[in-house]
């Protein structure tokens, strides 16, 4: 009997505050899982902490569920907290409902942001350091295994994942709507701001070529540039670059229009009137709309391209429904997975027996054979191995079936009494 | 019509027809195929395409003349000269999404042509010599590149369109490719329509029959849908114009070219 429970707090009950204090670092994960490795009511134990949860994912020594408390007290002592500061905002799931849970975080549908694929690789990540760490064992081993095959579905089956929900990316997006290829291409950055570098991240992952990026304050350009191997222009001298970008983003605090049309217009012309995206994310808008008129600019203002996250955000949402089932498919799946595994020790017990009562007989008769081709031999040690395994085929795969529908075990203790030798009795 | 050429040609037919279906129902991530080969639109097409190079070389081979003397054969002709235009599109640049527009008119055509196929005409006496055939061969190709441009820039307005109302557009290719394709298609049809035009120039003043030729109505759209695409090719070319304003203009030039098409006979005078 096996009984997973997961214990921890997540973006959901808890606020960054307190998420904050209780979270661990990579380097935390060892000293962590040593702790659980030395508790006796614990005998697997796998450590995940992201900026959103902070979880820890046991399996109970002997069948026993590990409680919430063991949990809460370990984090209260190991962070130095008092246990009465967080215990309200613990969440803690078992058996089936933890399971279910993890395959949940695992897709990212139990994430801030609904079907990210981010955590799956912390996941990973924390799991390969449990493993590093000998704190996985077959159960553990299997229960992930399942996680990410079940998240690898949902984010290949369903759309949960496909519509993007950053203003960035889709900002990007729109940019090739325009150009079929950013590798020619050059991107002025105004503003290097956290959007801002978002914004050039995406692009840079997009192959664009060149970047030039200016802001106010010449020092943090530069900083930002040499991230992105860009190139920093001073901010009193970007209207004279305008005409070099083909993807212009502004992502900066101002009261008066950045790029006013006259600006634009010149740049145009020096440009041989060749297509121009503008990205406004500013807020007040630092383009001049009217730059929109002019023929060949494609100006997207900030709420056209919340508008579009909104209603990629409602796409995921939609898809929920069929991920949840699919999650739940996948817990049934893995619960039968696991009772299957009862069976093994018979099926094991069944092979070695009759393998013991082959080689036997195939060491009595082999002196007999003395005289034949070593080949025919082999074959003929070949066909012994073949009988034994078709005739165990049969019975194996009724076993695992009876184990996989939980039906009592009642064939399971048939063929043990069946096929096994009974135990010698002493006189 | 020889039977085995006929039976070719209806093995095209039916081949352009699954291309058309397999670009309108076909997923992009669908892998699935057949003996292990990937069924794209663009690989039916392509079979389609032998078939269709096979019917010419029969037809002319058993019927002893070029494959472009009767209307019927001209539209077959016509259909292989739109999908020979679309493989070197294809093979110039990225246009997945371009047999879905090209496929339902090369089938729409086949079946004007099957339809024509039922009330042959005698071939006219002006038909004969290998002038004519020039003629008609130049302008038909010229066409079929004219008609790639005509689809990329109806998709290049509605693509503006949407782009400057800061709706998106994913579904339609990027604007600038399709301004791509909309040039190079026109750089490389405007001299094989002048070329054509030309020979027909020196067959129509070489046969005193014709007499005032040059007030046909199809010569004058022809002339009118030539100039214009020379216009269009000067904008672009000399004067770096482009955008909506010269898209129109390459629309507008191709429905003259139907104009000049439409009511007419393929090619003799009436």
């Amino acid at each position: 009997m096996h009984s997973p429970s997961i214990t921890g707090l997540s973006h959901k009950k808890t606020g960054i505050d307190l998420r904050e204090k209780l979270s661990f670092s990579r380097q935390d994960y060892p000293c962590v899982l040593r702790h659980f490795e030395l508790d006796p009511a614990v005998s697997e134990a796998v450590v995940l902490s992201t900026c959103n949860r902070v979880e820890i994912y046991c399996l109970g020594a002997g069948g026993r569920t590990v409680e919430a408390e063991r949990v809460v007290r370990f984090l209260a002592e190991y962070h130095k907290v008092s246990p009465a500061a967080f215990a309200g905002h613990v969440h803690h799931y078992q058996d089936e409902a933890a399971i279910a849970y993890l395959l949940k975080v695992a897709s990212g549908l139990d994430s801030m942001v609904l079907g990210e694929t981010q955590i799956l690789a912390q996941l990973k990540d924390a799991f390969a350091c449990a493993q590093e760490r000998e704190s996985t064992g077959k159960y553990t081993n299997a229960l992930f295994q399942r996680a990410f095959s079940a998240a690898k579905r949902i984010h290949t089956t369903t759309g949960i994942s496909q519509a993007k929900i950053s203003v960035p990316s889709v900002a990007a997006d729109f940019a090739a709507d325009l150009f079929s290829s950013f590798a020619d291409k050059t991107l002025l950055q105004i503003g290097s701001g956290e959007t801002g570098e978002l914004t050039m991240r995406h692009f840079a992952e997009r192959g664009l070529s060149r970047m030039l990026l200016t802001n106010r304050t010449h020092k943090r350009a530069v900083e930002t540039a040499a991230k992105f191997g860009a190139e920093a222009v001073p901010f009193q001298d970007f209207p004279q670059h305008l005409h070099k970008a083909d993807i212009i983003v502004t992502a900066l605090a101002s009261d008066a229009h950045v790029i006013a049309g006259e600006m634009m217009e010149a740049a145009m012309h020096s440009r041989r009137n060749r297509p121009l995206v503008l990205l406004d994310l500013s807020v007040p808008r630092a383009v001049d709309p009217r730059v929109a008129e002019m023929e060949n600019v494609f100006l997207y203002d900030i709420d056209s391209l919340e508008a579009v996250v909104l209603q990629n955000m409602e796409q995921r949402q939609a898809e929920l429904s069929s991920c949840l089932e699919i999650v739940d498919e996948e817990t049934q799946a893995f619960l039968a997975q696991i009772e299957e595994w009862k069976a093994e020790p018979l099926i094991r017990d069944l092979r070695d027996s009759l393998e013991a009562i082959r080689d036997q007989e195939w060491r009595r008769i082999e002196s007999r054979l003395g005289k034949l081709d070593a080949r025919l031999r082999d074959d003929l040690e070949h066909m012994t191995r073949r009988i034994t395994n078709r005739f165990l085929h049969s019975p194996t795969t009724a076993l695992r079936e009876e184990a996989k529908d939980g039906g009592g075990f009642r064939l399971v203790e048939m063929a043990r009494k069946l096929f096994l030798p009974a135990p010698k009795r002493k006189p | 019509m020889n039977i085995y050429a006929g039976l070719i040609l209806c093995g095209a037919a039916a081949l352009y027809l699954a291309s058309w279906l397999q670009s309108m129902l076909r997923k992009p991530e669908d892998r699935s195929g057949v003996w292990g080969v990937e069924l794209t639109p663009d690989r039916i097409m392509g079979a389609a395409l032998a078939l269709h190079t096979l019917f010419l070389f029969v037809h002319a081979a058993t019927q002893h003349r070029c494959p472009t003397t009767y209307s019927y054969e001209a539209i077959i002709f016509l259909c292989w000269c739109i999908a020979l235009v679309y493989y070197f599109v294809s093979f110039s640049f990225t246009v997945p999404w371009l047999a879905k527009y090209v496929t339902p008119i090369i089938v729409a055509l086949f079946v004007v042509a099957f339809v024509g196929m039922l009330s042959v005409p005698a071939a006219h006496d002006v038909e004969k010599g290998w002038r004519i055939k020039l003629h008609v061969v130049s302008l038909l190709l010229a066409y079929s590149f004219f008609l790639v441009s005509f689809i990329s820039g109806v998709l290049y307005l509605f693509k503006e369109k949407a782009m400057k109302l800061q709706r998106p557009s994913h579904r339609l290719p990027p604007l600038e490719l399709l301004d791509k394709v909309n040039l190079w298609t026109l750089v490389i049809g405007f001299p094989i329509m002048t070329f054509g035009l030309f020979v027909g120039l020196l067959l129509a003043q070489a046969n005193p029959k014709l007499g005032s030729w040059m007030l046909e109505k199809k010569v004058i759209f022809v002339t009118v849908s030539w100039a214009m695409y020379g216009i269009v090719l000067h904008l672009r070319l000399m004067s770096h114009y482009r955008g909506r304003r010269v898209i129109i203009l390459t629309v507008v030039s191709f429905c003259f070219l139907l104009l000049s098409l439409i009511g007419t006979q393929w090619h003799y005078f009436k």
